[in-house]
């Protein structure tokens, strides 16, 4: 499996990373945080998650894969609320549906539910909740019609 | 029927296409590509004009052997068939990182070396559908 979550530009990489060390124990020397440019050269043993920089509000790409898993024995949508309750931010995730701009938004205090990110963006923009999260009182909820549940 | 009947529907943003996607493009778990030449356009068209077949059950619209689906506001975006083709995250991840080295396959692949998300597996689908990018210049 692979993890590929979205966390919001304006927390610090570095508390991200810290929160994984301080949540899951994982080594500070296997979570990289840079521009991905400058992976290659980074010193030291291969990473096990990256913190990248991605354009828009969602800016910091964490991605990972079957090693950080087996350090967690973490989910993707677990990895995200333990980080968003210690670094007190929030993250968008895969929701697991076909739809491109339908994504989980986790709040600061680990709730979560399905959102809308704005389909003429070429970065994550969220519209609007398609459910309640308790976390987001201030995030407008439109409940989707029924032909556009495609999850 | 379907949407179509209720309100205007909108078609899916370009980044859908392959020559349109870019190296910072968000990926997730399933992520699909429209191969060149394959007419999106003419499928909305049909569909708008009532020509698609909507199916209740799993919420897609049936045309020309492809499937589509419409999001909350009123987007469609491609699903399954013919030109359509669904790359996992890691997959995808290649395929724009071979988009972004501008068809140098060696340089791509050295760029995700140390990408802990990225194996020797996910290259092949990648490879294949880079096969129609236009910076495809041939394997080495």
């Amino acid at each position: 499996m692979t993890y590929g979550i979205y966390f919001d530009g304006r927390t610090p990489a570095e508390a991200l990373r810290q929160a994984l060390h301080t949540v899951y124990n994982v080594p500070l020397e296997l979570v990289y945080a840079g521009p991905y440019e400058q992976l290659n050269d980074h010193p030291g043993p291969d990473p096990v998650a990256l913190i990248t920089p991605a354009d828009g509000q969602f800016g910091h790409e964490f991605s990972a894969g079957e090693k950080l898993r087996e350090l967690t024995n973490a989910s993707e949508l677990e990895l995200a609320q333990a980080i968003c309750r210690v670094a007190r931010t929030r993250a968008l995730l895969d929701d697991g549906s076909p739809a491109p701009d339908y994504w989980f938004l986790v709040a600061s205090d680990g709730s979560y539910g399905r959102v809308q990110t704005d389909p003429d963006s070429g970065e994550l923009a969220v519209l609007y909740a398609l459910e309640p999260i308790a976390g987001e009182p201030d995030l407008p909820v439109l409940p989707p019609p029924d032909w556009a549940r495609t999850w | 029927m379907g949407p179509a009947a209720k309100i205007p529907l909108k078609p899916p943003n370009n980044r859908h296409n392959l020559n349109n996607i870019r190296p910072k493009s968000p990926a997730k778990e399933k992520n699909t590509v429209v191969l060149p030449s394959t007419d999106v356009a003419g499928d909305l068209e049909g569909i708008s004009t009532g020509r698609g077949r909507w199916v209740e059950e799993n919420s897609r619209y049936e045309i020309n052997g492809r499937t589509y689906a419409v999001e909350s506001t009123g987007t469609v975006f491609p699903d399954s068939g013919p030109g359509l083709v669904n790359l996992s995250r890691s997959e995808y991840k290649a395929l724009k990182q071979l988009i972004g080295a501008d068809g140098d396959i060696d340089a791509a692949r050295d760029a995700l070396r140390r990408d802990p998300s990225i194996n020797d597996a996910d290259w092949p689908a990648a490879l294949e559908v880079f096969k129609h990018h236009k910076s495809y210049k041939g394997e080495a």
